[in-house]
């Protein structure tokens, strides 16, 4: 029984160690690539190879619920944009808090019959107000409440132009972000999605410009781990899976899309928790199901800035809910596993997500399980495995600097040393820890799924 | 034990690279933040270098052979060539007359400029061409061949490439370097976004009538997103196209833009004879688009005949129509006809109707609903 025992454990190492070699070779190659692509970009600006146009026109929509703390800000924000041509649909869905009352005190908007085309089910609105602020049109539609991809679906509806740029009401965006996240329409005619990169506006001061120009880790190390588990995502990863088209996720918090292709899958799924993500796998299928020649870039330089959880509790419902997306989405898309008509979206990205973020949670608890039973039972090489973790925390650590050294570089962030160092503590504190918090997090996410879907992810805004 | 090594090893490998990328960056990031006044330094060495030969006094002679060997020598490098697009552009804001006589004796040094730029990398070609559609005064009198060099460029060219060669084109204003650009462009099936191509032509620096002449007779060779930036190009530079464009408006088997920019094109210049076929294509839309093109475009050609095409159309079972179709209406200002369609009107007809009158500030939403349940053929 015991030799069963020993030799079980024995494979089951074996699976673990290849597991995280994997691992570390996807992160290898993702910020090798990542690297690369972005000092491909940064010699493209300096040698002024890129197009300045600001005349696609693009409706930004703002789905909002209970924003009144930060929305006019936001609108402000939005009407500042470099950018000729856009109009701003901000869609109020049925917010118990004074949203939309702000807005329309704010920018005298006037109420108005307004008739939508109905082009994607949600919702019915309730009032429809309009004004046009320093030449920008706003619309502000007040419905009924279904959630955020039913509120992206009415600003869906009511848009005006072809290209719908889709935010989170929170998020902030840099002057040039909609010219930057526009220029991939000009270059390449199969176009349909553009994902920009999000930073975590709590590390960014902006300059009189509009633009990034100081970067920070706050002294929150909650805040500080996600800032720099969002730049090991948007510097290297994302980037990784664009060079073969294969990214499964456009953050809901920054994402520019062909109205018409948007309109063709049904738009948002408004049974899912994750419906950012749900589109994108739904736009894969629709496109490679119907033989269409398509393109979804990732634009790094089109720069996003959103608040992240700043407490724990905060971090778990957003955590929480971002699972169950993610569950939710590659249950729904399961046909993409395996499938050839995917290529490499099925083979890499689906198998990645699958294996390194959906079933991680399940697999370590089971890694942390069978270390406990090694123990219990004396057959671990308790000293191998500090030594195996602690060169693989330094390697994650060294993976999320090598991030944060090319977004520095790439965005031409100032820093100071302190910064630096401040940085390589958090990389390090990140990889071996936090990255354990969210284990727990994720796995616990199941539990009361039911009663939260459907609902606003909420976090407290500072 | 074996295994062990090679695992760490392996993840010693990847680490050491990930490392030596990080020294890189820092290295970057330190050599910028160490060197924070390098690049205006520089360019104000180079500004003096090029005041000195544009602002000297003519009593003084100067060694112009020198300079534009030097600019020969320099130049070829694409982060030179930047810095030195600095510096000029203060002298061309600074003193105009000064840099126009300092271009007006760089013709030569810029097309031979040209030439080596043409053996470089895409990104060093789109550079320099760049650089020319910004101080198109360089090359005065040698646009001509200059224009064959830079169409040179598009052989294994991106997007950006193929732009700033037609942007420095443009430019220079050189119609027949524009034409081949376009040709080559459709000769080889290269991407050019119809609105950048547009938007592109619309800077020509030239006159524009004869480049739209010009490019009108080669586009019906062309494909059509060209033909369509052709015809949105002539749109907004001259009404001279109205019979030429006739036939593709009437051509059902003509491209559906094509037909949607012609139809474009009769909104904005109005010729009698389109009148009746954008009635039809609203009454009887072979295409919706084309429908929902000529309910806007009809706003050139009031009549009853329009205002009843359009009222009819405010019950079209697409909503662009109805929206253009209202929009038209309102804008048309027959008054009796909008109410009229109120009155008679579907639910859809209304509300999009009262939208319409809402926006043109004609009455107040609420006021104006009110009316038509009771009160409208009073007011």
């Amino acid at each position: 029984m015991m030799d069963l025992i020993r030799d079980s454990l024995y494979y089951v190492g074996v699976f673990y160690i290849t597991y995280l070699i994997l691992f570390a070779t996807f992160s290898f190659f993702a910020i090798i690539i990542g690297g690369y692509k972005l000092y491909v970009g940064d010699r493209i600006l300096k040698y002024k190879n890129r197009l300045d146009h600001d005349d696609l026109p693009i409706s930004v929509l703002v789905p909002a619920y209970n924003e009144s703390v930060s929305i006019v800000k936001s609108i402000y924000s939005l009407l500042e944009l470099d950018y000729q041509f856009y109009e701003i649909i901000v869609v109020d869905d049925g917010s118990k808090d004074d949203t939309a009352q702000k807005l329309i005190d704010e920018f005298d908007m006037k109420l108005i019959e307004r008739p939508i085309k109905r082009d994607l089910e949600c919702q019915p609105e309730k009032a429809v107000y309009e004004n046009i602020v320093n030449g920008v049109p706003i619309t502000l539609i007040c419905k009924v409440n279904g959630g955020k991809g039913d509120a992206l679906n009415m600003g869906i509806n009511a848009s005006h132009y072809s290209y719908v740029l889709c935010m989170d009401a929170d998020s902030k965006l840099q002057k040039d972000s909609l010219k930057e996240i526009a220029a991939p329409v000009y270059e390449d005619d199969a176009i349909i999605a553009v994902g920009g990169m999000i930073l975590v506006s709590q590390c960014v001061q902006l300059d009189d410009d509009g633009k990034t120009a100081r970067y920070r880790l706050p002294s929150n190390v909650l805040v500080a781990s996600q800032a720099v588990e969002y730049n090991r995502s948007f510097l290297a990863s994302r980037i990784l899976m664009d060079t073969f088209n294969g990214n499964l996720i456009i953050s809901g918090a920054f994402g520019l899309f062909k109205k018409s292709v948007l309109v063709a899958v049904g738009g948002y799924s408004v049974d899912n928790m994750g419906e950012d993500m749900e589109l994108v796998i739904k736009l894969h299928g629709y496109c490679r199901n119907n033989n269409k020649k398509y393109q979804m870039r990732y634009q790094p330089s089109a720069i996003c800035m959103t608040q992240v959880p700043t407490t724990l509790k905060d971090l778990i419902m957003q955590r929480r809910r971002w699972h169950i997306g993610l569950l939710q989405s590659m249950l729904k898309h399961r046909r993409v596993l395996l499938n050839l008509k995917f290529g490499l979206v099925s083979f890499f990205s689906y198998l990645y997500y699958l294996a390194y973020e959906l079933l991680a949670p399940a697999i370590e608890l089971f890694g942390i399980v069978t270390i406990l039973l090694a123990v219990y039972i004396d057959v671990l090489n308790l000293e191998y495995m500090i030594v195996f973790f602690i060169v693989y925390a330094i390697y994650g650590a060294i993976i999320s600097l090598s991030a944060f050294s090319q977004q520095i570089y790439t965005q031409k962030f100032r820093t100071r040393r302190l910064d630096i160092i401040k940085t390589v503590f958090v990389c390090v504190i990140e990889f071996a820890f936090f990255r354990y918090v969210l284990l727990v997090v994720r796995l616990v996410g199941f539990i009361r799924y039911g009663k939260h879907k459907n609902k606003w992810g909420k976090i407290k805004r500072v | 034990m074996v295994t062990d090594l090679r695992i760490y090893v392996i993840i010693g490998i990847f680490a050491m690279v990930c490392i030596s990328m990080m020294v890189f960056n820092f290295g970057i990031i330190y050599h910028r933040n160490g060197n924070k006044d390098l690049s205006p330094a520089k360019i104000e060495k180079w500004k003096e270098i090029i005041y000195v030969q544009a602002l000297a006094p003519k009593t003084i002679k100067l060694n112009e052979r020198r300079h534009e060997k030097f600019l020969l020598r320099k130049l070829p490098t694409a982060e030179k060539l930047i810095l030195y697009a600095a510096a000029l552009q203060r002298l061309k804001n600074e003193f105009p007359e000064s840099y126009d006589t300092y271009a007006e004796k760089k013709h030569e040094v810029f097309l031979e400029l040209a030439d080596v730029y043409g053996r470089k990398a895409r990104i060093d070609r789109t550079c320099y061409a760049d650089f020319i559609s910004n101080f198109p005064e360089l090359v005065g009198d040698v646009q001509g061949r200059l224009a064959d060099v830079l169409i040179s460029y598009i052989e294994d060219s991106c997007i950006y490439c193929r732009t700033k060669v037609l942007s420095a084109l443009c430019s220079v204003g050189h119609f027949q370097g524009v034409a081949n650009l376009l040709q080559v462009v459709h000769d080889r099936d290269l991407f050019m976004h119809n609105r950048l191509l547009t938007t592109e032509l619309l800077k020509f620096r030239g006159d524009q009538k004869i480049l739209g002449e010009l490019l009108w007779n080669k586009s019906s060779s062309w494909n059509d997103s060209i033909t369509v930036s052709v015809i949105q190009f002539v749109t907004r530079i001259s009404d001279g196209y109205r019979e030429m464009l006739f036939p593709i408006l009437i051509d059902a088997a003509a491209n559906l833009d094509v037909r949607i920019a012609a139809i474009r094109y009769y909104g904005e210049h109005k010729y009698e004879l389109a009148h009746q076929i954008l009635i039809d294509f609203v009454e009887n839309p072979p295409d919706i688009d084309l429908a929902i093109a000529a309910a806007e475009a009809l706003f050139l050609y009031p009549s009853p005949e329009t205002v009843a095409v359009l009222k009819a159309a405010l019950a079209s079972p697409d909503w662009h129509v109805r929206y253009n179709a209202s929009a038209t209406l309102v804008k048309l200002g027959s008054r009796e006809e909008i109410l009229k369609a109120l009155e008679d009107g579907s639910e859809y007809e209304k509300e999009i109707i009262a939208y319409m009158l809402e926006l043109e500030g004609v009455l107040e939403g609420e006021t104006f609903l009110r009316k038509t349940e009771g009160e409208m053929l009073n007011s």
